[in-house]
């Protein structure tokens, strides 16, 4: 057979050869190549590793993640045609004997003939015919539907369309307010596209809300500045004089400019190629409980099957569909498909919602909170619950499915919903489904760490599949995980050996250990997969007051070098610049040696530094040595810089010497290395220009004193930081940021940030141990031991006396004088002639080496 | 096809040059290989990550296995298998130490199309996992 599509996966012969026990192998064919196909596959294969399986898809490219399509939409920039949405690399189908035909459609199955027509002319033979073709966008039959400009948001190509007309267009419109309307919106937006949404009902999200909750979600979206418009029907689509979209007109008149249009109003299940072949149909292909259509070597499954007079147009169902497919096409014993419980999540980032169920039932409980823009809502029927809502405030969201899911009898709703929202891992039932996707319950992931000892998140995902699909449960996977362990660490310092920090320590100090290698000698920490040994590092430096014996092999390679790695193996170089002030002989000497080494850019970093990107490894120590500045310790977990406005020297609000403090905080704990990088800022008003209230420690004046806050973020997660303290003069600002400073480097897990830390252990805990004049005076000695050995050093003065000869250099290139056969043994130091380097271009180095291919 | 010349023990350090537990790179005609020293003993890999192309040369060693500085994605040192992650193993070399030299064996084929794929792809069966990237932020995020 061949094709004139592009061919990934097994040879033409259908892959694996069957074994010989086995009667004839059975083909199982799979038209489709979205997630439902996908899944189909790999529910086959998990089954049967020698049927033929044949997956025939009508695009252009390889199974794709369509859940995450308005991920693409909003991304900076996307990697590629699908960006990061390729559900398998190509790879996979050859691993696991899956031909794929791209870019091939069936244009007729031959139901007696058992084979499928295809566009290219060739025909391919099944036994078994899985349909998982999926749906077209419903388009509005109106005028000017068709024209230039109006896309239809669905598929990747439609994305990158729309992308490009969000970039170029002055404002875009999109009919339909559901939630893929919602989130078309939200990506044209991204691209920086005023945007109005049409929706032909009187609120959004009709069919997930009720009227009460999309109250609240319409003032959401308006505060995000897209404009609703609702009750909207548009009857012509308007055209320019080039056939180019320009607005909408709607069935009052009213018209909307707009040279944009993404439509987003449903889907049509694609029947049409069963219906021609004679397979019963109604909206969609119909199917029973097994998934059979009225075909019996059929099976039809995800957005193009009905069943129950149920089309479904959300993932979850999918992947439970791809199951029951599976045991069906290989003719085994399965549950039967019983119908899937819809629930919905939006995937706007600023807006948390969850819609679970039958939203309005004959009665339940809401509680709502205009001002806060949270309503959650149980829904009953008959004294059962049947859905829920949960906008602002989604805690609880698993809980309420499995309630929802089993039809929990409810007494007190309102209580029932206050119970959800405490509602914790803890609390949830064995039975509750965790993933939705891989259809994974709780149970599942605690007998794969308690029975099948399973340590870390990442293994359980892997055995159980947990996570695996849209990955919003992952958190919750983690924290099941760190249940199970019955314990309450986070994470384990070591996840492979199971050791938490507090046993890893109390193995340092009770053993004297002053090295990584000797504790991963005495206790295995670290061996197998060597990813915990910064951690490691860290926790022996911590110990012993940074009067250990330093082993680099055990630091990250930023630590080896003092720079930060970027994607292309170049490193950034960015010198301490205490409170952000600089002077012009600094600023001439960056400059210098930025023309010298030729650095790819000279950016100005958030933490008021400056920072050259694109110094190659061997070039480190040379620059250092011109510039002549101290390490600003921003590739390490570290105190990075101490930000600072400029306070009363200059400015005619400050309260505060901000700058006088924040180079003198900087000063003080430059050098340090800390569980998780620390930024600081000081701020000489309330008006807080350093930002300090969002930094890991920040200081801010007030008329007569000094706040001091702790655990602030600014960066993926956003949290104001908590006034451990407010203090009358500098210098007591100082002792209490650097006394908690002390206490987190001593009590944080590795990777731990200030944000996560200060909430984990309270701020009266924290006050408790920082304020104390007892417990401060012990942490500041701590605090000055470990800080007088950490600055003994410079680490960038290494240039001068490097710990190995080749800290900064790798190899020298060989290269091969000729293609001489055996013994071939260049030399790099050997420059090659113009000759050999020519010769040495032709060789290619070809076939797996012996040991890879075992 | 022409005939393939297989590049026995080519010099590529000598065991000094790479600190215990770490790796350096070395271009071997023009091609980055990871040579890696272990208390088991020198190991040569590919150098260049199938994930994003980081330098593994630079990445963290264990007992066994390599991770990638960029993302941590894993390889077996003897074998360059893909460890926990899905983009596939890398090119591993037979690596011989004789006083006090390091020589790599490489496969070499003279004059053939490039085909760089065989390489990158042949070496490894992958192991089906989901990765995550562990957890938190890279070592270091890029502000300073």
């Amino acid at each position: 057979m061949s094709t004139n599509g592009h061919h990934f996966g097994a040879n033409g012969n259908g892959g694996r050869a069957a074994n010989d026990r086995s009667p004839a192998p059975k083909r199982v064919v799979i038209v489709g190549g979205g997630i439902a196909g996908q899944s189909l596959c790999e529910r086959l294969r998990e089954r049967d590793s020698d049927v033929q399986v044949t997956l025939v898809c009508a695009e252009p490219h390889l199974p794709y993640d369509r859940v995450h399509l308005s991920d693409l939409l909003s991304d900076e920039e996307p990697s590629g045609p699908l960006g990061e949405l390729q559900l398998r690399p190509d790879e996979w189908y050859d691993d696991n004997g899956v031909e794929v035909l791209v870019d091939t459609k069936v244009e007729r199955i031959d139901l007696p003939g058992h084979e499928l027509e295809l566009s290219n002319g060739d025909t391919v033979a099944y036994d078994k015919l899985a349909l998982a073709i999926g749906s077209q966008p419903l388009m509005p039959p109106i005028p000017g539907i068709e024209l230039e400009g109006v896309y239809a948001y669905r598929g990747p190509t439609d994305t990158a369309a729309i992308r490009a007309a969000a970039a170029e267009a002055t404002h875009a419109a999109v009919i339909g307010g559901g939630l893929l309307g919602l989130e078309a919106a939200r990506g044209v937006q991204a691209q920086g596209c005023p945007v109005t949404v049409v929706h032909l009902m009187d609120r959004l999200m009709e069919r997930q809300l009720d009227a009460g909750a999309a109250s609240m979600l319409l003032p959401a979206m308006e505060e995000l500045d897209m404009e609703v418009s609702l009750e909207r029907q548009t009857e012509e689509i308007l055209a320019d004089d080039d056939g180019h979209v320009r607005g909408l007109r709607f069935s009052d008149g009213e018209e909307l400019a707009a040279d944009l249009v993404a439509v987003s109003i449903g889907i049509r299940p694609e029947k049409e190629l069963a219906e021609h072949a004679g397979i019963d149909c109604n909206r969609g292909i119909i199917v029973d409980d097994r998934l059979c259509t009225s075909e019996p070597d059929v099976v039809a499954l995800g957005e193009c099957a009905e069943h129950r007079g149920v089309v479904y147009g959300i993932v979850a169902p999918i992947y439970e569909h791809a199951k029951v497919a599976a045991d069906t096409l290989l003719e085994r014993d399965g549950d039967e498909y019983r119908g899937s419980l819809p629930w919905a999540k939006l995937k706007v980032a600023e807006v948390d919602l969850v819609s679970i169920g039958d939203v309005e039932g004959d009665g339940g409980a809401t509680s709502a909170l205009a001002e806060r823009r949270e309503y959650r809502k149980i829904a009953m029927r008959d004294g059962r619950m049947v859905g829920a809502i949960l906008l602002g405030d989604t805690r609880g969201t698993e809980a309420l499915l499995e309630a929802v899911r089993s039809g929990e009898r409810v007494d007190d709703p309102l209580a029932r919903l206050a119970e959800a929202a405490e509602a914790g891992p803890e609390e949830l039932p064995d039975e509750a489904q965790v993933c939705d996707c891989n259809g994974v319950c709780k149970g599942d992931i605690v007998r794969a760490v308690t029975e099948d000892g399973m340590s870390s998140k990442q293994e359980v995902m892997s055995v159980t599949r947990a996570g695996t699909g849209c990955g919003s449960c992952k958190p919750l996977v983690a924290d099941i995980v760190a249940i199970a362990g019955g314990s309450d660490e986070p994470a384990y310092l070591c996840p492979c050996r199971k050791q938490t920090r507090e046993f890893v320590a109390e193995q340092i100090m009770s053993n004297g250990h002053d090295a990584v290698s000797e504790v991963s000698e005495a206790c295995g920490t670290g061996r197998e997969c060597g990813l915990c040994k910064p951690a490691l590092a860290y926790l022996v430096s911590q110990i012993n007051d940074n009067r250990h014996r330093e082993e680099r092999s055990a630091r990250h390679i930023n630590d080896r070098v003092h720079a930060n790695i970027q994607n292309d193996g170049t490193f950034s170089v960015v010198p301490r610049m205490r409170g952000g002030v600089t002077n012009s002989d600094q600023l001439r000497r960056i400059a210098d040696a930025a023309d010298k080494y030729d650095v790819g850019m000279i950016k100005v970093t958030g933490g008021q530094r400056i920072d050259l990107l694109g110094v190659k490894k061997d070039d480190l120590p040379a620059i250092w040595e011109d510039i002549g500045m101290p390490s600003g310790h921003a590739y390490g977990k570290a105190v990075r810089q101490v930000k600072s406005c400029v306070g009363t020297d200059f400015c005619r609000f400050g309260l505060g010497d901000s700058i006088k403090l924040g180079v003198e905080l900087e000063g003080e704990w430059e050098g340090l290395h800390t569980p998780a990088k620390v930024k600081s800022g000081v701020s000489g008003c309330p008006r807080n220009c350093a930002e300090a209230t969002v930094k890991d420690i920040g200081v801010v004046a007030i008329e007569g004193g000094w706040q001091v806050y702790v655990g602030g973020a600014a960066g993926g997660s956003v949290r104001k930081g908590d006034v451990i303290a407010t203090v009358e003069t500098a210098e007591e600002s100082k002792r209490v940021a650097t006394a908690f400073l002390q206490y987190y480097r001593e009590h944080a897990s590795f990777k731990e940030r200030t944000y996560d830390f200060v909430p984990r252990v309270g701020l009266e805990e924290l006050q408790e141990q920082v304020l104390d004049e007892d417990n401060q005076a012990t942490l500041l000695e701590r605090f000055r031991l470990a800080k007088t050995a950490a600055a003994a050093r410079d680490p960038w003065l290494e240039r001068r006396d490097p710990y190995h000869e080749r800290q900064f250099t790798d190899l020298d290139s060989i290269q091969l004088p000729q293609a001489g056969g055996n013994g071939a043994n260049g030399h790099g130091d050997e420059p090659g002639d113009s000759e050999s380097v020519a010769e040495e271009r032709e060789l290619e180095l070809v076939g797996p080496p012996p040991e890879g291919e075992r | 096809m022409t005939e393939t010349i297989s590049i026995e023990g080519v010099r590529v350090c000598a065991a000094e040059d790479v600190p215990l537990g770490e790796g350096r790179t070395v271009i071997v005609a023009g091609r980055p290989l990871a040579v890696f020293r272990t208390d088991d003993g020198f190991f040569a890999l590919d150098n260049t990550c199938t994930h994003m192309g980081g330098p593994l040369a630079d990445g963290i060693v264990a007992d066994e296995t390599v991770a990638c500085p960029l993302h941590d994605r894993r390889f077996e040192l003897a074998t360059g298998r893909a460890v926990g992650h899905e983009c596939g193993g890398v090119a591993a070399y037979p690596v011989e130490g004789r006083d006090g030299e390091i020589f790599v064996t490489m496969p070499l084929l003279e004059g053939a199309a490039s085909d760089e794929s065989r390489l990158a792809t042949g070496a490894a069966e992958v192991e089906p996992a989901e990765v995550t990237p562990t957890d938190g932020e890279s070592p270091a995020g890029n502000t300073g």
